[in-house]
């Protein structure tokens, strides 16, 4: 046995005092890692996912129809939901008629055509 | 560099790390133990005490590097904006405030036996002990804003100003005429301390700056997923509030 003098008591309790504090700091990191880890694999898991992140396979094939909702988070990273999931969730009177969108978007384009055209001026009489 | 500043870039690069970095942990805290105890002779002066100074002052100096990473991480918040930034000077705070915890009971007990007193108001202590409440201020600041942004800048601003006092910390035994013995280790003529303390000394501080590292990449890594779910949660209560629309 190591013998530590008169003042062990000393000795055990600063090395003590030092196990248990980085024990503790320990202890808590890891859980703290481990419950957010849990914590986003569970939003995942519910289709909800960064933009960055690989999508399930599932979803992987599904034509997306509408634009995905987009976040900017606090730490900088851009975001979105899943659009498969989106549409699927939404009820079906909210949603747009097809055949309208496709007018909507035809008259967008005329006009974005007219905008484009060199303007002629009427020779004056 | 500039890459690493991208967090999925930086989860990345820590998960390649982490193991081999608590590889080296282990390594260098078991060796520095076994030549705390079974190799360091007992001091002259202060005789088997000496051993407290092997984890005292590796504390002491991660407690001050601690509040230097937090002031360098400061500035990246409050000049470039980077939420990486703020994540590493939240993230090293409570790090920071455990190693001058152990820094302050492991002085403390070294006291007793050595001076007579478990605590005296000279100006390293007292440095020391501010230092320990500037820590305790920034966690309690950044828990009690719940937005990342305004409690990151108002944090940064607070550390800052707090930044002073790590010089005084450092040069208090200089300065004033204080119970607590000068540098020994860091001085211009070189270190006053026998090789046979001194290695032992700088195999737990290694072992010390280690552990200080492993830990704020694991807290930061868990910070980053923390914010991410954070975003997360924001979104699915958006798309309640639109599907109820």
């Amino acid at each position: 046995m190591l013998d530590l003098g008169p003042h062990a008591s000393f000795i055990l309790a600063a090395y003590g005092v030092t196990a248990i504090a980085v024990a503790v700091l320990v202890v808590t990191t890891l859980a703290d890692d481990r419950t957010q880890r849990r914590k986003l694999a569970d939003l995942e898991r519910r289709g909800i996912r960064r933009r960055s992140a690989t999508p399930p396979k599932a979803a992987k094939t599904v034509t997306p129809k509408t634009t995905p909702s987009m976040t900017a988070p606090p730490g900088g990273e851009t975001i979105e939901t899943d659009p498969a999931e989106a549409t699927a969730k939404k009820p079906a009177s909210k949603r747009k008629p097809a055949a309208k969108t496709a007018t909507k978007t035809a008259a967008k384009r005329k006009t974005a055509a007219k905008a484009k055209a060199p303007r002629t001026r009427k020779p004056r009489s | 560099m500039i890459s690493l500043a991208n967090p999925t870039r930086f989860l990345g690069l820590v998960d390649k790390v982490l193991p081999w970095l608590s590889a080296l942990v282990v390594i260098l805290l078991g060796t520095g133990l076994y030549l705390s105890f079974f190799v360091a002779p007992p001091d002259y002066q202060q005789g088997e005490t000496v051993r407290i100074m092997f984890i005292h002052v590796p504390a002491a100096w991660l407690a001050m590097f601690g509040y230097t990473v937090i002031a360098i991480a400061a500035l990246g918040t409050l000049i470039w904006r980077h939420p990486l930034a703020d994540v590493a000077a939240k993230t090293a705070a409570p790090i920071g405030a455990t190693f001058t915890f152990v820094a302050l009971v492991t002085g403390s007990l070294w006291g007793k036996p050595m001076w007579g007193t478990y605590w005296v108001w000279d100006a390293r202590l007292t440095s020391m002990l501010v230092l320990f409440l500037l820590y305790l201020g920034l966690i309690a600041l950044w828990q009690s804003i719940d937005e990342l942004g305004r409690a990151g800048r108002a944090a940064a601003i607070l550390a800052l100003v707090g930044a002073i006092n790590i010089p005084i910390i450092k040069f208090s035994v200089d300065w004033w005429n204080t119970l607590h013995q000068p540098a020994s280790v860091f001085r211009t003529g070189g270190p006053t301390i026998d090789p046979a303390l001194l290695t032992p000394l700088f195999v737990m501080a290694a072992g010390f700056t280690a552990l200080f590292v492993l830990l704020h990449l694991m807290a930061m890594r868990a910070e980053i997923l923390r914010r991410r779910v954070r975003a997360l949660q924001q979104t699915q209560v958006e798309r309640a509030a639109l599907a109820e629309a």
